[in-house]
């Protein structure tokens, strides 16, 4: 419901994008920040927990690499979970861990004399039903194609958050636009009929995965996103970093970048065939 | 509340008993001849040594005391023969005048709607006023005459970015403006998501601009008021006049309902753009609607000489449909019923009775996502408002205004059984505002005229409604929601006031220059939360409550004003400082539409600009227009934003400069010219970049919000418009205006967007044009959208 602001902003945005041109700016480099990344899931592992720094915001190539961080991982009844840093920063889970539902998780990250910490718990497993495939004719917003229509629940008594990540033969649809995220606070208990914004072809596979976040977690991607469309124009907001879940706890008014997500997760895969 | 009132009667019994000679009063009204509209400020001026004069109010009403005696009163406005009379005053006398427009000389074709010496003389600075005519010979973008865009081109005025006509007068933001239609309040003046505004300037008759020194009968708002009266319509003969442009056309029809009694007009406005969608043979085109109407009307029948009624309306709306799964629509709604009352010679009495609406609905349909969404924010209004002409000396206004409110920010339904949403709404709130003043104008002597004021002001947040109460007290995102207190209906939950002194006093150095200064204190009862920097229909406004205050705002100028050459030059500096309390910001991820505690989501912080304003008119001849340059600064503190240190606002721009020019080559030919030179906004670019999430992302520095500067904007407008010959019997008289916005094309950036380019190409869209040619590059660039390169339009206008 929130993001059908977003989609009269974007709305907007159309009717006024007349004309684009590249510019090269003169930009002031601030100091490189640490981004931290980690998405923790009930899914059998390895997992990732990816450090990084910012770069000059021209810069072509990916985040410049942290060495000699520590980073630990812990799981609140077991205790530490094994990590092993693969290449400079990039640390990883024992194959096959699984996060458990009701556990809480806690990351804590030492780099340059900073210390981060995070935790979460992994809310219990979203209810998915069903998913149907039904073809429809090209509408304004969409084209024609196969649809997947989702039915679920969302149990009430609590605001729930959740994020569907879908993949097209094992690609993920990892666009600005593809940020599939929703509360439940003014949805009803029943969920049917969901439709996921994407038209398929017969014989494609698609697989969908629906996370239960925390709210912090949530409300980061919900940051992210609104950064990531945010234009700079007098409709937009000021653009600020994502709010992180993710604290400094050495010096509090400068967070990390990035998040850090520990959730439980659904997962439906089907292949579009003849109706 | 009894301290004031005392204070009242005090200054009325000062001014009161002043009088012991034999004194008389003429009073009466100053029309214009060929059609009967009221003339507003035009000048009564007696002959005594030295002259005393008074000048006509809104309605026209004019009252000036002098002793007995024989006397040579002249009746006067720019642009109208003068009109002078010699009586002999030994009774009240009443006089009414209808002055003849000047003969179309070279010299004088130009009406400015106000008096000749008016930048020297009046009291009032920071005070813009601008004729219909005016602004229509102002080059227009899409050759759309626009009320509110020809005040950005005043100093001190300044727009969010190209084309959009929000206000941010001195530093002020855009709900900070007090917009009056025959003085009801318009909540959302644009159209066309801030493209066009609302008025309809075939229904308007003078703007004024108030920028600073506002008079103590204006309240509500921080930084302006701007004071739009309507036409009354022609009272002499049926006439008609009207337009076919490139985007709207327009008609206005005007007549005596009864000849010099009772007169009305009607005026509407469409755009048609979507009347060409409607031709194409794409559905998906076709199916669209995108359009905006405007419809005003305004009657009035005089009584007597001493009563006249006005009645007067504004509807308009905007539709945005995007075949059936999108739709939006927003609109105004104003009602203005006016009672002018003549008690007897001095005392003038204008009551009215308000009513405003703006409301936004959208509905999304998609599947089993759909609901419709409706908002609304409405008043109703009483207004009491005496002017009594003590003598030429002194004139008291004094009177109340009271508003009840109505916020309601939301109402969600699902459009059928099958949708997943659920019914929803926040909750409605209530609020009662209510303003008393007194504004006494005393001429001490032929230099020194000092107009005081004074405002009271209250207003009451009263059930129903529910207030939450916040762990610790204080309300924040964290406090966790230990109690809710219910209100009943009309009960008290908040209640804030304040005076508001206004001070404004004139110098006169000699009859050429003048000084003056002024001060004044306002309150603002309700606000915009809102992020973006332009305003948009679905702002959300809110009323100070329980845990959200009032806004306040002081402001001091200063000023030298000197004419040239008979009036033909006027000349105006000014510098003035304003600060701002409880300016409220929101915080990071807000959620402004959907939240019945919006406190948590904001921040209240403070603001303070300051500048020089230098500008020089001219309004004689055959070449008017002014030359004006503004230098300014803008700042906000808000605790949890950039650090709670100060930052510029967005619109801070340093240097500001705008040439408008109108030239008559003869009667049938003129031009007009607009230049406009603007240092770049300010504004937060990234100082980095990451990835994160498999997306490229802009870094910025929190610390330090709108520190770097949008490059300059500037462009330059020409228009030609063209008149049919004038022959005396002819009725029908018409118009080719043909406009060019900006000429030399510069592509000024509207906003500057960082984001990944693919393949060389700002188009190119990996997921639109996947198909039709792979991606083989990527890398992170800054695009800029410029909205217009040079855009030619021609207009039809016509008179009968």
């Amino acid at each position: 419901m929130k993001r059908s602001f977003l989609y009269i902003a974007v709305i907007f945005g159309l009717l006024i994008a007349s004309c684009q041109e590249e510019v090269r700016l003169d930009l002031t480099d601030g100091d490189p920040q640490i981004v931290i990344e980690a998405r923790i899931t009930t899914d059998p592992g390895p997992h990732l927990i990816k450090l990084g720094l910012t770069t000059s915001y021209y810069e072509e190539s990916g985040n410049d690499t942290v060495r000699n961080a520590t980073v630990r991982l812990i799981e609140k009844t077991d205790g530490e979970v094994t990590l092993n840093e693969m290449y400079p920063g990039y640390f990883y889970t024992p194959e096959g861990f699984q996060a458990e539902v009701g556990e809480e998780y806690t990351l804590e990250v030492e780099y340059n004399g900073q210390m981060y910490s995070a935790t979460g718990e992994v809310l219990t497993f979203p209810i998915l039903d069903s998913v149907v495939v039904r073809y429809q004719e090209e509408r304004v917003f969409r084209e024609a194609g196969y649809y997947c229509y989702f039915y679920g629940k969302t149990p009430k008594g609590q605001v729930n958050y959740y994020r569907w990540m879908v993949y097209e033969n094992d690609t993920l649809f990892n666009d600005r636009g593809d940020y599939l995220l929703a509360d439940d606070e003014f949805v009803q208990e029943d969920i049917s009929n969901l439709e996921l914004p994407y038209p398929f072809e017969i014989g494609d596979t698609v697989r969908i995965e629906q996370y239960a976040l925390n709210e912090p977690t949530y409300t980061y991607f919900l940051g992210l996103v609104n950064l990531l469309f945010n234009d700079g124009g007098i409709f937009s907001p000021a653009p600020v970093n994502p709010t992180t879940n993710i604290k400094n706890v050495t010096n509090e008014g400068n967070p990390p970048l990035g998040y850090f997500q520990v959730s439980s997760v659904i997962t439906e895969t089907l292949v579009i065939k003849e109706e | 509340m009894r301290k004031i009132l005392a204070l009242m009667s005090l200054i009325f019994l000062v001014t009161i008993n002043l009088s012991a000679q034999n004194k008389y009063t003429i009073s009466g009204y100053v029309k214009e001849a060929s059609t009967g509209e009221a003339l507003i400020g035009a000048s009564v001026v007696a002959n005594t040594s030295p002259p005393s004069g008074s000048v006509t109010n809104n309605y026209g009403f004019y009252s000036l005391t002098l002793p007995e005696g024989k006397y040579e009163i002249s009746f006067s406005f720019i642009g109208f023969e003068q009109i002078t009379q010699n009586i002999e005053l030994n009774d009240n006398l009443k006089i009414n005048i209808e002055l003849e427009e000047a003969g179309r000389e070279l010299e004088e074709v130009v009406v400015t709607g106000k008096r000749e010496d008016e930048n020297v003389e009046d009291i009032s600075m920071s005070k813009e006023e601008l004729s219909i005519e005016k602004i229509k010979a102002m080059p227009a973008l899409f050759g759309e005459v626009d009320v509110v865009k020809s005040l950005q081109m005043l100093p001190g005025v300044q727009s969010a970015g190209e084309g959009t006509t929000g206000l941010f007068v001195r530093g002020g933001s855009y709900d900070q403006n007090l917009v009056l239609l025959d003085e009801a309040t318009v909540y959302n003046a644009s159209h066309f998501l801030g493209f066009f505004s609302v008025f309809n300037p075939d229904a308007v008759k003078k703007v004024t601009l108030y920028k600073g020194g506002i008079p103590a009968k204006y309240g509500g708002r921080l930084s302006s008021v701007v004071d739009i009266q309507m036409k009354e319509g022609n009272s002499k003969k049926f006439s008609g006049s009207g337009g076919i442009g490139t985007i709207s056309s327009r008609l206005t029809l005007e007549g005596p309902i009864k000849k010099d009694v009772s007169s009305f007009i009607v005026t509407a406005r469409r755009t048609y753009a979507d009347l060409f969608l409607a031709l194409s043979n794409d559905p998906n085109i076709s199916n669209n609607k995108l359009y905006f109407y405007d419809f005003n009307a305004k009657a009035n029948y005089r009584f007597s000489e001493k009563d006249q009624i006005f009645v007067s309306g504004y509807f308009g709306r905007d539709v945005f449909n995007f075949d059936n799964d999108f739709g939006l629509k927003w609109g105004n709604t104003t009602l203005t019923g006016r009672w002018n009352h003549v008690f007897n010679d001095k005392l003038f009495l204008n009551s009215t009775a308000l009513y405003s609406s703006f409301d936004y609905g959208f509905q999304i349909d998609n599947s089993s996502q759909n609901f419709e969404w409706l908002a609304n924010l409405s008043e109703v209004a009483g207004k009491f408002d005496f002017t009594y002409f003590h003598s030429p000396s002194v004139t008291l206004s004094f009177g109340s205004h009271s508003i009840y409110h109505i916020f309601s920010p939301a109402e969600i339904e699902p459009l059928n059984d099958e949708s997943i949403v659920q019914s929803f709404s926040l909750d409605n709130k209530y609020a009662f505002e209510q303003g008393l003043y007194l504004d006494y104008e005393k001429k001490v002597n032929e230099r020194l005229l000092v107009q005081a004021g004074l405002r009271y002001s209250f207003f009451s947040n009263v059930g129903p409604g529910d207030v939450y109460i916040y762990e610790g007290g204080e309300p924040s995102r964290e406090a966790e929601i230990v109690d809710t207190v219910s209100f009943s209906k009309g009960q008290n939950i908040a209640f804030y006031d304040g005076f508001e002194p206004r001070l404004n006093i004139r110098y006169k150095l000699n009859n050429s220059s003048s000084i003056k200064a002024s001060y004044m204190r306002t309150m603002q009862y309700l606000q915009i939360a809102a992020n973006s920097t332009a305003g948009l229909p679905i702002d959300r406004w809110i009323p100070a409550d329980k845990y959200i205050e009032p806004l306040s705002g002081n402001q001091v100028a200063i000023g030298y004003f000197r004419n040239f050459k008979d009036n033909t030059f006027e000349f105006s500096s000014e510098l003035y400082y304003k600060h701002m309390e409880n300016v409220i910001d929101l915080l990071p991820e807000a959620d402004v539409f959907l939240s019945n505690n919006i406190e948590v989501e904001l921040a209240a912080g403070r603001g303070w600009a300051y500048g020089l304003e230098l500008q020089m008119k001219k309004q004689k001849g055959a070449t008017t227009g002014w030359l004006s340059y503004t230098l300014s600064r803008t700042f906000r503190q808000v605790p949890g934003i950039s650090n709670g240190d100060p930052y510029p606002a967005r619109y801070d721009r340093i240097h500001d400069i705008s040439l408008v020019l109108n030239h008559e080559f003869s009667q049938r030919v003129s031009m007009g010219l607009n230049f406009v030179y603007s240092s770049g906004q300010a504004v937060s670019f990234p100082v980095g970049r990451y990835e994160v999430d498999g997306q490229s992302v802009p870094y910025y520095d929190d610390n330090n919000r709108n520190s770097s500067r949008m490059p300059d904007y500037h462009r330059l407008d020409l228009s030609l418009t063209l008149n049919s010959k004038e022959k005396p019997d002819r009725k029908w008289e018409s118009f080719w205006n043909f406009s060019i916005y900006n000429l030399y094309s510069r592509k000024n950036p509207f906003s500057i967007e960082f984001r990944r380019i693919y393949n060389n190409d700002v188009d190119f869209d990996p997921q639109e044009d996947g198909n039709s040619g792979e991606q083989y590059s990527s890398r992170p660039a800054s695009v800029k959208t410029y909205l217009f390169g040079i855009i030619p339009s021609v207009s039809y206008n016509f008179k009968f």
